[in-house]
This record gives C-alpha cells, sequence and structure tokens, in this order.
C-alpha cells in the first residue's frame, strides 16, 4: 500500500514540478544485482530513496563498475528497455511504467485519453487505484501532456502546435482563442484551425474559447515540442450559460489594432434590408467604416478612398464586391464562415492597398457528415451543400446564390420598367484535402455576375472570376510553408444606347495572377517568424470604344492596357521583449515595374499636363520597364500588457498602393474603371500610427476598447474637374495628386455571448485633401484644404442581439451619423433666361444628419433531433423609425427655376421576411 | 403600392438616372423620395454676372450685366451704368447702350459681323473696374438639318396616372466636317389654342352686354414663349459631323400647347469648344446633380477677366456665334386627350326694375355646387346654350386672352 501511496504522490510531483538540475553521481561495482538490491544499496550509500513497485523491476538486473557515474545515465540506460521511466526530484527517484510517454505522442487529449493510449498503464493498476486515480481527475482539470520527458531541454523554450476542430463536423475552428494564463499570453487560430505556442517547458493552464461552443481549460504539461488536437463542442443546452468569455482575452492581449473578426453567426443576426444577410452591411457597423450612401457599394475605412481597400475572399482578390451596383454584396452568406478586418496595423504579408485589408474565409465543409443550407429572400434563392467526398480526408463546399427579381419588373405597368432586366447570382466550389497530416491542400473557385439593361437604353455586364489553390506543408513543429497560385478577373461591359448616332459597347478587364508562399517560423525564445514573397502580375486591358447598331458613328477608341508586375518580400517577427510587453515588428518591401508595350506622351511644359501641350511621344516595346517604383514598408506594433484587463498598444505602418481607381463620383459608380500606376502617376503611399488602450469588464463579459490614429497619405489620386474617363484624353491630364490628412478615434465596447449580445461603437473621425500644385493648372479648390467626400466626424452604431429562448431572438441596429460633405450652390445668376447657381469651395457645406433604427426577429423552426429539415424565418423591419434620411442634397432646374431637393432611400419602414433552411447537420451556423 | 410607384416615376422624372431608378423599381418595397429641402447655407455673394454673346443674324444685341443673389433669395440685381464695348481683333468697336436698368443693347447689321473674326468684350463697370474677355470666334453655324417630335409615354404630374401621351422633340445635326463640332439650341414655341365656346356677350357688374353674333375675338389665341433649359450637343466623339435624335424638350398632352396647333422655332448656334464645356457643364448642374452617381460639381472658370484682379470670380461666359432657324409645325396632335379643367356654370340673372336704365343687372346666380369655385368678378363674358346663360371658370376658358395670349395671328404662322 505504501508504494502505491507513493507512486500518486510521484505521478502527480511529476505534474507539477520538473526540470530541475539532478546531477547525482554515484561510485561502485556491481555484478549481476537485482535491481531491488542495487536500489536499496544505493539508498544507503548516497542518502537516496527510491520509489517502485517490486513487480516492475523484478527482471532487471544491474550490472556496471565505475565511479563519478551520472545517476540518470546510468538510469536510464538500466530501463529505458524495461518500458520505465523515471524521475528524479532532491534525494528521491520516482519509478513509473510506460515507455510509452518518453516517446513523443502526435497528440495526447488528456489524461484519461492519454491512460487509454497507454495500456501498460493502465493494465499495471489495480481496479481500485484506478477508481482513485480516475476520481480524482475528474474532480481536476484535464491535463494534455505534450512532448516527452527525455527530450525536455532545460529554460530551452518548445513549441506547442496545436488545432482546434468541431467535435461533430470535425472542421477546423477558425480563430479560436487560446490564453495561456500563466505567461498572460494568447493567440488565435488561423483558417485551418491550427495554433502554435511557444512555451518554456513546464505546466500551464490554457483556456480555449470559441463562439458557441463550450470554454474549455486544461493544464498543458510541456516537457518538449509536440501536437495536440483539441475538440470542442457546440455549446447546445445551456444558451445563455457562461459563453461570456468567448473572444475574451483576444483583445486586451492579442498585437492587432483596428481589428475586427466577424462569424457567420453574427451575420445572420443582424438586421438587414430586403432580407438578404449581407456581410459588407455588417462590415458598415463596425467603428471606422463608413458608406457614403445606401445602397452604394465600397466602403471608406478610416478616412480613405473606397479604392483602398482589399478584399479576399479564399485568397481572390475580388475587384467589385457588389450586386447590383452596391445594393447587395457579392458574396452569398451560406458559404462565409467569417471575414476579418485589419485597418491599423496590416500584418506585412498583406500589402497593395493603403487602408484595410478583407479576409474573408469560407465554409471549410465538414469532412463527417452531409450537410445543406438555404433561404429564399425576396430578391433571391439561395443554397449551399457540403459534403465528405472522402471521409476524413477530402471535403467539398459549394454555394450557389440567385436573384429571380426580373418577374417584379414585368409586373410594373411602366413601359420602360418591363422592358428592363436584372440579373445576378454567384456560385462557389472549395474542395479542402487533408492528404496526410504534414500536408494540406485547398482549392477555391469563385464566380459573381450581374446583368442588367435598362429599358433599350442601356446595357451593363460585369463579373469577378477567380480560383485559388493554396498548398500548406508542415516541416516540422516550428516551420510551415504556405504556397498559393491566385488568378482573378474583373470584367465589365457597358452598352450606351441612349443616342442612335453615339451609341457604342464598352468593355474593360483586369487580370490579376499572383504567386506567393509564406513561411511561419517559431523559434525558441518565442520568436513568431513569418517570412515571405509574393509576385502579381496584372493585365489590364482598359478597353475600346466601339460603335454599336448600323447608325452609331462613334468614333472608336482605344483606352489601352496596363501591364505591370507588383512583387514584395517581407519578414515579421513577434515576440515578448519582457513577459508584459510584446513586440510585432515587420518590413515588406514593395516593388512595381510598369511593363510595356506602351506609349508615354511627353509634355512641353512638362509641369503642365494638359492634351495641348503633349509635344511627343516615348515608346517603349513589350516587356519593357517603363517606370519602376519600390520602397519599403515598415510594420511596427507594440502591447503593453498591463494585467489580466489591461493593456496599451501603439503601432505604426507604412504602405504602398500601385493600383487605384478612375472615378469622380462620390460612390463607387459601375463605370469606374481600375488603372495602374504608370510613368506619371505615382504610387499614394500611406503612414499610420496609431495608439490604443484594451480593457475587459470582467463581470459583465464586455471587452472595451479606444483607439487613436493619425494618417498621411501622399500621391492621394484626385480627378480634376470634369473628367471622362471613356475619352481619349490621357489619364494623366485627367488627375492630379495630392496630399490627405486623416485622424480620429474610436470606441469599441463588444460584449460576444450571453442572452444579450452585441457592440457599441463610436467613432470620430476625419479626413481632409489637399491638392496644391506649384501652377494654378495642378491645383484643386485652389490650393486650399477641403473635406474629402467621406469626412463624416461622428458616428455611433449599436448592435444588439437579445436571445429569449433557443427558438426566438431579437435584433436591433441604430446607427447615426454625421451628413457627408457636400457642395452646395451658395449663389443664383441669371443667364438667358435660365437660373443658374454657382458653387462654395468643395465640400463646405454637410447633408443633414443620417439615423436609423432596423430591427429583426429570429424565429427558429422545431428543434426536434429527428427531422428531414431544419427551417428558420427571419422578420426585418428596415428603417423603423420611417425617418426620411437624406442620400444627397442638391437642386435642379425646373422651368427655369433651381430648387433644392432631398433624395432619400429606403425612406419608410420596409418589411421583408425571407425564410431559411438547412439539412443533415443541424449544429452548424 | 401606387404610392411607391408615383415616387419612383417622379424620381425618373427628375433624376433621369438609370440605375437610380431602375434598382427602385426593380425592388419594389424599396422607397425612393424626392421632397423638396432648403438647407442652410449662408454664403452670400455679389459676384458679377455677365449674360452676352455677337450672334450673326440675330440684329439686336444684348448683353445683361447683373450681381449674383444668395441661393435661398434670388433675385435679379441689375448693375447700371457700365460702358459696354464689343470689340473685333481688326479693332472695330461696338458701343452698346443701357436701354433699360442693367441691360446694354446695340443693334448690329449682319454685315458688320464676318464668320471666322474674332470678338471680345470690354466693360468698364462704376466702382469695379475693367473686365475683358478672351477673343471668341464667330463660327458660321450650319443649317438646322430637321426638327421633330416623337410620341412617347411619361408620368404626367397633371393626370397623377401612370403614363400619358407626350411629344418628345429632337433635333437632328448635320454639318460639314470644316464645321464646329459644338452646338447649342434655343427653341422658340408658338401654339394656338382655342377658348371652350364662343361668347355671345359679357357681364360688366351691372348690364348684360349681348353680340349680335357669336364673337371670336377671344376664341382664337397664339401664345409665344422661349422654352426653359440648356440644349447643347457635341460631335467631337463621332466620325462625321453629324447626329441623330438630340433630345430637346418634351410636353405632355395635358399641356394646351398640343391641341390645336403647335409651333417650335429651333433657333442653333455653332460653339467654340471653351464656351460649349462651359454651357455643357451649366446644362449638368442644373439637370443632373444629386443621383446616384453624382460627380464633385466643378467650377470652370469664366472667359471674362478683371484685368486688374484675375482672381475675381466672374460668372457668365461671353460667346460669338451666327444663328440659323428652322420651324417646324404640327397639327393638332393631342386634341382634348385630357379632360378640360374647365367648368362651366348655368346662371339666373335678376334685373332691377327700378333701375333708371331699366335693365341693370339687380342680383346674379350660378348653380357652383362647391364654395371654393370662385366665380369671377365682373365683368366676364358668358355664352347661350339652350336659352341658359353660362359662365365657365376659370376665366380663360372663355377668354383665351387671360391665358397670355394674343389674339393676333403670327405673320408666320401657315
Amino acid at each position: 500500500m505504501k508504494k502505491i501511496l507513493l507512486y500518486c504522490l510521484c505521478f502527480n510531483i511529476f505534474l507539477i514540478a520538473f526540470s530541475q538540475q539532478n546531477e547525482i553521481a554515484i561510485s561502485g561495482k556491481f555484478d549481476n544485482v537485482a535491481f531491488k538490491d542495487f536500489a536499496e544499496t544505493i539508498e544507503k550509500s548516497a542518502n537516496l530513496t527510491f520509489y517502485f513497485r517490486d513487480e516492475w523491476v523484478k527482471d532487471i538486473t544491474v550490472s556496471f563498475a565505475g565511479t563519478n557515474l551520472k545517476l540518470d545515465n546510468l538510469l536510464a540506460n538500466l530501463l529505458i528497455n524495461k518500458n520505465l521511466g523515471f524521475y528524479i526530484e532532491n534525494r528521491s527517484i520516482y519509478i513509473y511504467p510506460g515507455s510509452s510517454i518518453t516517446s513523443e505522442l502526435p497528440v495526447y487529449k488528456n489524461y484519461r485519453q492519454q491512460n487509454l493510449n497507454n495500456g501498460n498503464t493502465k493494465d499495471s493498476l489495480t481496479n481500485t487505484e484506478r477508481k482513485y486515480l480516475e476520481g480524482k481527475m475528474i474532480a481536476a482539470t484535464e491535463v494534455i501532456t505534450v512532448g516527452s520527458k527525455q527530450k525536455t531541454i532545460s529554460g530551452a523554450t518548445c513549441i506547442v502546435n496545436g488545432k482546434i476542430i468541431d467535435e461533430t463536423t470535425s472542421e477546423p475552428l477558425i480563430g479560436a482563442t487560446v490564453y495561456v494564463e500563466e505567461i498572460k499570453t494568447g493567440t488565435v487560430t488561423d483558417v485551418d484551425g491550427r495554433f502554435k505556442l511557444v512555451l518554456v517547458p513546464g505546466k500551464y493552464k490554457i483556456v480555449i474559447n470559441y463562439m458557441s461552443m463550450k470554454q474549455l481549460e486544461y493544464y498543458l504539461q510541456v516537457y518538449s515540442g509536440g501536437n495536440i488536437a483539441i475538440e470542442m463542442k457546440k455549446e447546445l443546452i445551456e444558451i445563455g450559460e457562461a459563453k461570456v468569455v468567448a473572444n475574451f482575452y483576444d483583445k486586451v492581449k492579442g498585437m492587432q489594432m483596428g481589428y475586427d473578426r466577424i462569424s457567420a453567426k453574427t451575420i445572420k443576426e443582424i438586421p438587414v434590408v430586403m432580407g438578404e444577410k449581407d456581410i459588407l452591411k455588417v462590415v458598415q457597423m463596425l467603428p471606422g467604416v463608413k458608406s457614403v450612401g445606401e445602397g452604394s457599394s465600397g466602403f471608406n475605412i478610416r478616412g480613405s478612398s473606397t479604392d483602398q481597400n482589399l478584399f479576399y475572399i479564399n485568397k481572390i482578390p475580388v475587384y467589385n464586391t457588389s450586386h447590383l451596383f452596391g445594393f447587395f454584396s457579392a458574396f452569398s452568406p451560406d458559404i462565409i464562415n467569417d471575414f476579418t478586418l485589419y485597418k491599423s496595423n496590416i500584418p506585412a504579408k498583406y500589402g497593395g492597398r493603403i487602408a484595410s485589408v478583407f479576409d474573408i474565409s469560407t465554409r471549410q465543409g465538414s469532412k463527417k457528415k452531409f450537410f445543406g443550407q438555404g433561404g429564399i429572400s425576396p430578391v433571391t434563392a439561395h443554397c449551399s451543400f457540403e459534403a465528405p467526398v472522402i471521409k476524413d480526408k477530402l471535403s467539398l463546399v459549394t454555394s450557389f446564390r440567385s436573384s429571380y427579381s426580373n418577374w417584379i419588373l414585368k409586373k410594373v405597368k411602366d413601359l420602360n420598367v418591363k422592358k428592363s432586366k436584372a440579373y445576378f447570382y454567384d456560385v462557389t466550389l472549395a474542395l479542402n484535402a487533408n492528404i496526410n497530416d504534414k500536408n494540406l491542400l485547398k482549392i477555391f473557385g469563385y464566380n459573381s455576375s450581374d446583368d442588367f439593361s435598362l429599358s433599350t437604353i442601356n446595357d451593363y455586364h460585369y463579373s469577378n472570376t477567380g480560383a485559388s489553390i493554396s498548398w500548406k506543408h508542415i516541416y516540422s513543429s516550428s516551420l510551415t510553408s504556405d504556397i498559393s497560385l491566385v488568378y482573378s478577373r474583373y470584367l465589365y461591359e457597358n452598352t450606351d444606347k441612349n443616342n442612335i448616332s453615339e451609341a457604342f459597347t464598352h468593355n474593360y478587364f483586369i487580370d490579376h495572377y499572383e504567386a506567393g508562399v509564406n513561411f511561419s517560423l517559431i523559434t525558441h525564445f518565442n520568436h513568431r517568424i513569418e517570412f515571405g514573397t509574393s509576385e502579381i502580375l496584372y493585365d489590364l486591358n482598359r478597353g475600346k470604344i466601339l460603335p454599336y447598331g448600323e447608325e452609331s458613328i462613334r468614333t472608336p477608341v482605344n483606352l489601352g492596357k496596363d501591364r505591370g508586375l507588383e512583387g514584395a518580400f517581407y519578414v515579421s517577427d513577434e515576440f515578448s521583449l519582457f513577459p508584459s510587453l510584446s513586440l510585432q515588428g515587420g518590413i515588406r518591401y514593395s516593388y512595381f515595374a510598369q511593363l510595356g508595350p506602351a506609349v508615354i506622351n511627353k509634355y512641353y511644359p512638362e509641369n503642365i499636363r494638359i492634351a495641348d501641350n503633349i509635344s511627343g511621344e516615348k515608346v517603349f516595346t513589350k516587356g519593357q520597364v517603363v517606370k519602376f517604383y519600390s520602397g519599403p514598408e515598415y510594420r511596427v506594433a507594440l502591447n503593453y500588457v498591463l494585467n489580466n484587463d489591461n493593456s496599451l498598444k501603439t503601432s505604426y505602418n507604412r504602405m504602398y498602393q500601385y493600383i487605384y481607381m478612375l472615378s469622380n463620383t462620390i460612390a463607387i459608380s459601375p463605370d469606374d474603371q481600375w488603372k495602374l500606376c504608370d510613368y506619371y502617376i505615382s504610387p499614394p503611399v500611406s503612414d499610420q500610427v496609431s495608439l490604443g488602450f484594451y480593457h475587459n469588464f470582467r463581470k459583465s463579459g464586455i471587452n472595451g476598447s479606444i483607439e487613436i490614429y493619425r494618417k498621411w497619405i501622399g500621391n492621394k489620386v484626385e480627378y480634376k474637374d470634369g473628367t471622362n474617363f471613356t475619352s481619349e484624353t490621357p489619364v494623366e491630364t485627367q488627375v492630379l495628386q495630392g496630399d490627405q490628412k486623416i485622424y480620429g478615434l474610436e470606441v469599441m465596447f463588444n460584449k460576444n455571448a450571453g442572452i444579450i449580445s452585441g457592440w457599441l461603437s463610436y467613432s470620430y473621425s476625419r479626413s481632409f485633401v489637399k491638392v496644391n500644385g506649384d501652377l494654378e493648372a495642378n491645383r484643386i479648390n485652389k490650393g486650399m484644404t477641403y473635406p474629402s467626400n467621406y469626412d463624416m466626424p461622428h458616428s455611433f452604431n449599436l448592435v444588439m442581439n437579445y436571445r429569449t429562448n433557443r427558438r426566438l431572438s431579437f435584433s436591433a441596429n441604430f446607427v447615426y451619423s454625421t451628413g457627408r460633405p457636400v457642395t452646395y450652390p451658395v449663389a443664383v445668376y441669371y443667364s438667358e433666361g435660365q437660373q443658374l447657381v454657382y458653387f462654395s469651395e468643395r465640400n463646405k457645406y454637410r447633408i443633414p444628419d443620417y439615423m436609423r433604427m432596423d430591427l429583426s426577429i429570429n424565429l427558429e423552426g422545431s428543434l426536434l433531433k429527428e427531422k428531414p429539415l431544419h427551417s428558420f424565418w427571419m422578420i426585418n423591419l428596415y428603417n423603423v423609425l420611417g425617418r426620411k434620411n437624406a442620400y444627397s442634397v442638391y437642386y435642379a432646374a425646373e422651368n427655369g427655376i433651381v430648387e433644392g431637393k432631398k433624395l432619400s432611400i429606403f425612406a419608410v419602414p420596409i418589411f421583408t421576411i425571407s425564410w431559411n433552411y438547412k439539412f443533415g447537420n443541424y449544429l452548424n451556423n | 403600392m401606387v404610392r411607391y410607384m408615383q415616387n419612383i416615376i417622379t424620381l425618373k422624372k427628375i433624376l433621369k438616372e438609370p440605375f437610380f431608378y431602375i434598382i427602385c423599381s426593380l425592388i419594389l418595397l424599396i422607397v425612393c423620395c424626392v421632397d423638396p429641402f432648403v438647407p442652410e447655407i449662408n454664403d452670400r455673394s455679389d459676384l458679377l454676372v455677365v449674360d452676352g454673346s455677337i450672334v450673326k443674324g440675330r440684329g439686336l444685341q444684348y448683353i445683361n450685366i447683373s450681381t449674383s443673389s444668395a441661393i435661398n433669395q434670388p433675385e435679379y440685381i441689375p448693375v447700371e451704368h457700365c460702358t459696354v464695348i464689343v470689340s473685333d481683333s481688326s479693332g472695330n468697336e461696338f458701343n452698346f447702350f443701357e436701354i433699360s436698368k442693367g441691360q446694354y443693347v446695340l443693334y448690329i447689321e449682319d454685315a458688320q459681323l464676318d464668320y471666322d473674326n474674332k470678338y471680345k468684350l470690354i466693360l468698364r463697370i462704376p466702382g469695379r473696374g475693367t473686365y475683358e474677355s478672351r477673343y471668341q470666334t464667330l463660327l458660321k453655324t450650319p443649317p438646322v438639318d430637321s426638327i421633330y417630335g416623337i410620341v412617347e409615354n411619361r408620368y404626367s404630374d397633371y393626370t397623377k396616372k401612370e403614363s400619358l401621351r407626350g411629344l418628345q422633340f429632337y433635333v437632328d445635326l448635320k454639318a460639314s466636317d470644316d464645321a464646329s463640332r459644338f452646338y447649342r439650341w434655343k427653341i422658340e414655341e408658338t401654339w394656338e389654342y382655342h377658348a371652350e365656346e364662343r361668347t355671345d356677350g359679357y357681364f360688366d357688374g351691372y348690364y348684360l352686354h349681348f353680340f349680335s353674333r357669336p364673337s371670336e375675338s377671344v376664341f382664337y389665341c397664339w401664345k409665344t414663349k422661349d422654352i426653359n433649359g440648356l440644349y447643347s450637343s457635341s460631335t467631337s466623339d463621332l466620325i462625321r459631323n453629324e447626329k441623330k435624335k438630340i433630345p430637346l424638350y418634351y410636353i405632355d398632352a395635358a399641356s394646351n400647347k398640343l391641341w390645336v396647333k403647335y409651333c417650335a422655332t429651333v433657333k442653333q448656334y455653332a460653339l467654340n469648344e471653351d464656351a460649349y464645356n462651359y454651357w455643357e457643364q451649366k446644362k449638368q448642374e442644373i439637370n443632373e446633380s444629386g443621383g446616384f452617381y453624382t460627380t464633385q460639381p466643378s467650377q470652370l472658370k469664366s472667359n471674362i477677366y478683371n484685368i486688374n484682379n484675375p482672381d475675381e470670380q466672374i460668372l457668365g461666359y461671353f460667346w460669338a456665334s451666327s444663328v440659323t432657324k428652322k420651324r417646324m409645325f404640327f397639327e393638332n396632335p393631342f386634341y382634348k386627350e385630357v379632360e378640360s379643367a374647365c367648368s362651366s356654370y348655368g346662371g339666373l340673372f335678376i334685373y332691377d326694375k327700378n333701375n333708371i336704365q331699366g335693365d341693370s343687372v339687380y342680383a346674379y346666380y350660378f348653380t357652383t355646387p362647391d364654395q371654393n369655385i370662385l366665380l369671377p368678378d365682373p365683368p366676364f363674358y358668358i355664352y347661350k346654350d339652350h336659352g341658359i346663360l353660362f359662365t365657365t371658370v376659370p376665366r380663360k376658358c372663355l377668354d383665351c386672352t387671360a391665358d397670355g395670349g394674343i389674339n393676333q395671328k403670327p405673320d408666320f404662322w401657315e
């Protein structure tokens, strides 16, 4: 009995403390001595105590002779082949069975699992012992053991690779948080559900959270580097239970500032117009994200223009993110798993746009079970399916959404509407293959398309098509690589039949070919290093304007082609300088080459680029570098953790952008074209500094943050008055480049779980532009600073979800923002019998403030487990207050008199019902 | 739903914004509203406004000088006592004289204005200084190719019906390649219209007067008016210097303009490119702002400047051209397609027998069913039908001159 107790004791000590230096040397001579006798001899001579069970050592005989032999070497030699391990603490030597502990196990789920894996241990225990042990362990937090004791290098760091998956579907959980209490550090799982921890061998308590999943707590016993897999369970029954800690540690402990991640579940619950769940409408509820008006596509992130955002869907860049010119987003809600928005310190692996990166990741697909979902709203029908192709190896996810609104147009009596058509769809297909433990392959394809014709006057077609292949390879627990190949095309076609003599068609497209490799390395001393490169080849054809119809005498115009190569090398490192101070530093060296063939106009005088001053041209042949730009982009962030609930962060970011949008409209219009930087247009560059304070209100489960930022943007592309980008006029004669000055403050309170969840945000943001060339021709607004079109100082958003029970939840939005700047006419005058107006300085006035409240009710169908289909209803009431928010205020003439008018969209409460269903696995969101 | 549709259609009419309109229609539940709105604008300005041109073929040339007024209190503020001179590049000067406040005129014989000669405006304005315009070339305007109307259905404010027939007027342009590629049009419309009934007499308040036979003196009228709005177009994007179906203006069947006989007189002017750009931009400013894809209003500068202070902002553009005209008649395209807004009321006149003259009216009554219908104050015309005396409201229904027309047939009327 005595020894059994000691064994238990031994085990507990073994769990709690280890890695002390044990340099015990012995001397003597033994010849075929039984281990038990050997031990007794040593105990007497060296004042040591051995603990073991006789039956474990009965076969061991000891034979050696020598002086000053290291006891641990000796014991290792003696015991290793006998399936025994040992542990030395002070003057005690504990021997225990189970050599499998000593080899590195890929997965230790918990203590019980470890026991199951370890038959020897189990067999060697009596029933009473097992009962005793298990009884104890159930009450305690489970322990995951990583690595082997033999491999322990005292004091050196080792890397623990983890993967968090959904227990029911085996899908990786993206964005789950893993927090290590002892070192006050957390991490978030990546798109493959993987995370890495760099730890000194020892014992840690880790807390794992994921939205709608049960929080997990484990003790992590780390000996050396190793892998763990953790399965999380859906929290099904205990709704409203302590989910409040989901993502709890993230904001305080993580390195990212100006960072938001929203899951599919949130997207689902937020009230929307027309019953279309829309990711981009949810984005607009976040602080620092604004759009110029309802039904307009594009965002202004922290006072930047709409072309400064990069949208990725599974690594495919999307050049037009909207359907129907902005009323809906081009991403089907069924396929979206979550999205991440970086707007402050953007990781070095991202680049190419100076304001933000939107990274949308799609569902990974269950490798175990079939699942399908879909729905019908007044405008579209949509569905998605996911199925394991090879169980546990290969999954397939596909989605399709299409509008069916043409029938509505046919009902309208107006002839022009009757003759009109509007149709859009989007489709995705994803394959995810776990080739083996070391290799992961993902293939993704995306297509969205819009067709629109207005009576017999205009036809529009535009589409995004893209494909990506991504291969992730794990070299070792510390090094992984991700190689990707991406193709994306945005195509736009327009036929204008307004006037038969000048009817024309125009099509333009941009092809984007990208290859990239990203390495992620975690070294000892807790360095998380990422390095890699990416190369993009742009093939942009601005298209031709060609006459349309027999009577058209339109002069054909070739707007020309752009070719460019954009590339970057980057390296970044994240590590702790001190336990409470972490540093993320990176440098991205990016470059851009405009490639021939090209014909560049020469101007005289050189500094006044107007059509009249063209003095000649320079011709570049195919492949010749016309112009080369390059520069380093610095990315630095510091996080100072004051304590568990408070942290201070600061960051500095530099970004270059080599592509911009030709647009002189306030909202993004379908006619807007992308254009590469070229001989005359230098790449815009942005420097941003931010400072933030983050706090957890532990009791209420709310986390709060306050961030201030300042941005300096150089080479901002602005448009001269009266520009026309479908004419032969060279672009460089129509644009000017200036400086943009932006600053602001963002406050956010966020509660992710509980009966009531949601967020409240306030932002103050200012954005000013100045285009002050040396000559009058190169100035806008006489060279004076003016507010940008999207300078909306105050904005306030509230998103709230109230879950009464498992079948019924209510959501509400409240949105307020200052009206956008507008150039009003300030004077009226008479000329030729007509009242005419004279405009103020650019953007001197503002349209009235915007305010809106929406409600929605989500009603889940029966919660029976066995049923063919689970359905739920979503009832939306948009603009409950019926406020006539101004989309624009303008003056227009009628019968020679100019009058002020206000245009409002969605000016009365709009009621919609949409029906959604899912089958296969009802636990999916 | 009907209300939504009206909103949508109103919107379409005002905005002429295809995307917006179609999207609103597409999603019937979306409500787009256009409401009158007066933003608070405190800027005051009294910028100099010069409204002037030299047009060969016009005879009487006029230059109007005024200052601008605040947007929310529009008023015409003439500038008096200016010296106004137009000079050409060969040194000839034409001195204008002030005919009324701020209006300066001069009759210039066509022979005195030469094609391809350059003209500029010189102004001396008391208290402001001396202003000059840049030279404008007087271009030869090709003849108007053709003007025509096409019947189209549109929403009408008048009927509040979803759509009503109307005439959209177009002009075709055809010019030789050496002619200007930039044009403006101004339209003068003349229409004949009729009163509801021929009158049999009138009531002056005391007496009823009867004509010997029904009078047509206030039955036939003609009215002439300038069409408001700016019309311009260019062929700079086209291979040949011609363009078909350039839209002008629209009149629906509810207007009495198209009931009997209508005449459009289109005046065509060839412009210099800079002047065209200016007017084209003004056209956009007052027609196409506020829609979905609004562009930033631009501030093209005038070609008139203060010679001592070139930074002074001047409004208006001095241009030179020649004019060609074309007339087109349209015979009763929409005769009484819309129910008349006139109502006739039978009347009872009570004579005052005690009156010295013996037949003055003591009292009169009409069968107005509604207190809100105001009978015209005497004198008013009356007509007889089956012995009963009627009058018609509004007044213009019996007296076409009350609608602003004249009862003299214009000389060009066919």
